[in-house]
């Protein structure tokens, strides 16, 4: 292949790498024959390999950059969560239906002492005590010595502090 | 092209690409990564061509992106530009009078009027690579490499002459 369709080639990019440094070689042999050749010349010597730079062992600094963003995503990430988790915690709260609070009054040696002194009912004369829960409050039969019984509502005030206490008697 | 190399290139691009991703994303450098595959993958290719012993491609891939990465982090911290100029017109070597030193210059601006990533392109056709081989390095198809550069040697060529 001629110089001339050398150029032609190597200005459509048709050329490979080894016809170029032909084209190249032709040059260093025949001087530029006319003004084409010669910025066809210029050219091919105006354009030189990428240089390639040396490199310094980075792989460290690489790891510890990645795994601290790594770490400010975590942290982000949770801070969020945390918000996001406190903001619904609010929300339940907020829009909660009330609990009534259970009475805490479970040992019946306290509930009957509590009973005595709101009423003339001597615990010792009962056999036994039945408790059966009813909304709020209990009610309460007492099964006497002589076979009789009595029943009572007891209904707790103040978070069962104290009792209301009806009756359910003749 | 050597077809054990060009499988190579083929099956690390990805893993490179991701890998550069990811620390830019990191470390929130606006920069392309593909610029960081493309060292990379022409580094592989250097070393093979010259014949040096590479264990591990992937490992090497690997060792390669990450110091590409803090170079080019570095790089971009420091604001350091390519030093274009000096290299580009590194091989020209006027014999020392006024109009061949005018010559030079003519080029040197002509090709600091090509595009950088086209002159880049030149630039690796000048190391070497095949149309092939830039199409895996560069991940652009053969046909608009091609069309690339035979526009910038074209459009340099009328500089040149106008000049």
């Amino acid at each position: 292949m001629d110089r001339k369709d050398l150029i032609r080639r190597y200005l459509d990019a048709e050329t490979t790498p080894a016809q170029e440094r032909e084209l190249a070689a032709s040059f260093a042999a025949a001087p530029p024959a006319d003004e084409e050749e010669q910025a066809v010349y210029r050219l091919l010597q105006a354009v030189t390999p990428l240089p390639t730079e040396p490199l310094p062992e980075e792989g460290a600094t690489f790891d510890r950059m990645v795994r601290q963003a790594r770490m400010r995503t975590i942290r982000r990430w949770s801070l969020a969560f945390s918000g996001a988790t406190a903001i619904l915690a609010a929300v339940v709260f907020l829009t909660r239906k009330p609990v009534v609070p259970e009475p805490e009054v479970t040992d019946t040696v306290e509930l009957l002492q509590r009973l005595q002194l709101i009423s003339n009912l001597d615990p010792s004369d009962a056999e036994s005590y039945d408790f059966k829960p009813v909304g709020d409050g209990f009610i309460m039969t007492a099964r006497f010595r002589d076979g009789s019984e009595a029943s009572y509502i007891l209904a707790p005030i103040d978070g069962g502090q104290s009792f209301h206490l009806v009756s359910l008697n003749d | 092209m050597d077809e054990r190399l060009e499988i190579e290139l083929a099956a690390l691009r990805p893993k490179v690409l991701s890998l550069a991703r990811k620390f830019f994303r990191s470390s929130g450098l606006d920069s392309d990564p593909e610029d960081v595959v493309q060292d990379v993958l022409l580094r592989l290719w250097e070393a093979r061509r010259q014949g040096t012993e590479i264990g591990n491609a992937e490992a090497w891939a690997v060792a390669t992106t990450k110091n590409c990465c803090i170079s080019a982090w570095r790089k971009a911290r420091r604001g350091t530009l390519l030093p274009l100029r000096d290299e580009t017109v590194a091989g020209y070597t006027p014999a020392g009078s006024l109009e061949e030193a005018e010559a030079a210059a003519s080029v040197a601006r002509a090709l600091e009027k090509i595009p950088p990533g086209t002159r880049h392109l030149l630039q690796l056709r000048a190391k070497g690579l095949s149309l092939d081989e830039m199409a895996l390095v560069t991940g652009r198809p053969k046909g608009s490499l091609k069309s690339s550069i035979s526009a910038a040697r074209k459009e340099m060529l009328k500089m040149i002459k106008t000049q």
